[in-house]
């Protein structure tokens, strides 16, 4: 798959954690099955940081050696305005598409 | 140690102990190919310029390029350690929006880590032998004699001097301080 705004790390990473908290390696594993990107370790956690850092997610409470991670509210607020500019961008990409 | 510890460790403590032990969860439950070794040492690579203070990342940089030049016995001119002071000053500023003072001091230490190389060098080696722009062999801590018979001192060789050097240093660090507030009042200017 090539890179583009449905690859960004960190888009998929809120968009996984938009379905209830999750530990690093359940994101990787469910953002493989829905979008078929393999992130690596390194990516996983270099936007794990930054999405931290940022406020838009925060640790839950730790479960052994994993520690889960949840959306905070401007988290969320964020997803959504992120995936309703890809809504608006696809559909006007695609009616351009109808009219070539 | 295995690979798996050289690789959370090539992350900066303070992110070691916040994501240290989950990451090694994470490389615990997957095969260590070259792509995901590249990919977290690239990750640790970041978390360095994002954490470590400006002068340590300019001064790694410019120890490992003082150690090349040495291993390469170049005598050519090089402006880049100056243009590196004034990126830690400006750095300096910009990252802690700090004063003039710190930019100095940031941009002394990079000057003394990048003569730690040539410092040592010269402890162990003596003089080291290297050949300038012109052809003749050249002495680095020392005036030289080029091919024509002339003495030469290469401006090079002087803020090599360790006095000069963190004199530039400061200097340097200085107007890269200015360079840093300008850039630091735009983006509050962009802010705002």
């Amino acid at each position: 798959m090539t890179a583009g705004p449905a690859s960004d790390p960190e888009l998929l990473i809120l968009s996984s954690l938009a379905g209830g908290p999750k530990h690093g390696y359940a994101i990787m594993q469910e953002i493989a099955l829905f979008s078929g990107i393999e992130l690596g370790p390194g990516t996983l956690y270099t936007a794990i940081t930054r999405l931290v850092d940022e406020g838009w997610i925060e640790p839950a409470e730790a479960s052994g050696r994993q520690r889960p991670y949840r959306l905070t509210g401007q988290g969320l607020d964020y997803l959504r305005q992120q995936l309703e500019k890809m809504r608006q961008l696809a559909s006007f990409g695609l009616r351009r598409l109808r009219t070539a | 140690m295995t690979l798996r510890d050289i690789l959370v460790r090539a992350y900066p403590r303070s992110w070691r102990k916040e994501y240290g032990e989950e990451l090694a969860g994470v490389l615990g439950q997957r095969a260590l190919s070259v792509g995901v070794v590249a990919d977290v040492l690239a990750g640790a690579l970041r978390q360095h310029l994002r954490r470590d203070a400006p002068w340590k990342i300019c001064g790694a940089f410019l120890f490992l390029w003082t150690s090349f030049r040495l291993f390469v016995r170049s005598g050519s001119t090089d402006a880049l350690p100056l243009v590196i002071f004034v990126l830690a000053g400006a750095w300096t500023v910009w990252r802690k929006h700090s004063g003039m003072p710190e930019a100095g001091r940031a941009a002394v230490l990079v000057a003394i880590l990048s003569i730690v190389p040539d410092a040592l060098s010269l402890l162990l080696y003596g003089p080291m032998p290297v050949v300038s722009p012109d052809g003749a062999v050249v002495y680095k801590w020392g005036a030289y004699i080029s091919v024509s018979g002339v003495i030469k001192f290469g401006w090079w060789q002087y803020v090599e001097i360790l006095p000069l050097v963190l004199v530039a240093g400061a200097t340097l660090g200085f107007a890269g301080a200015l360079v840093g507030k300008f850039a630091d009042g735009i983006r509050e200017g962009l802010r705002g």
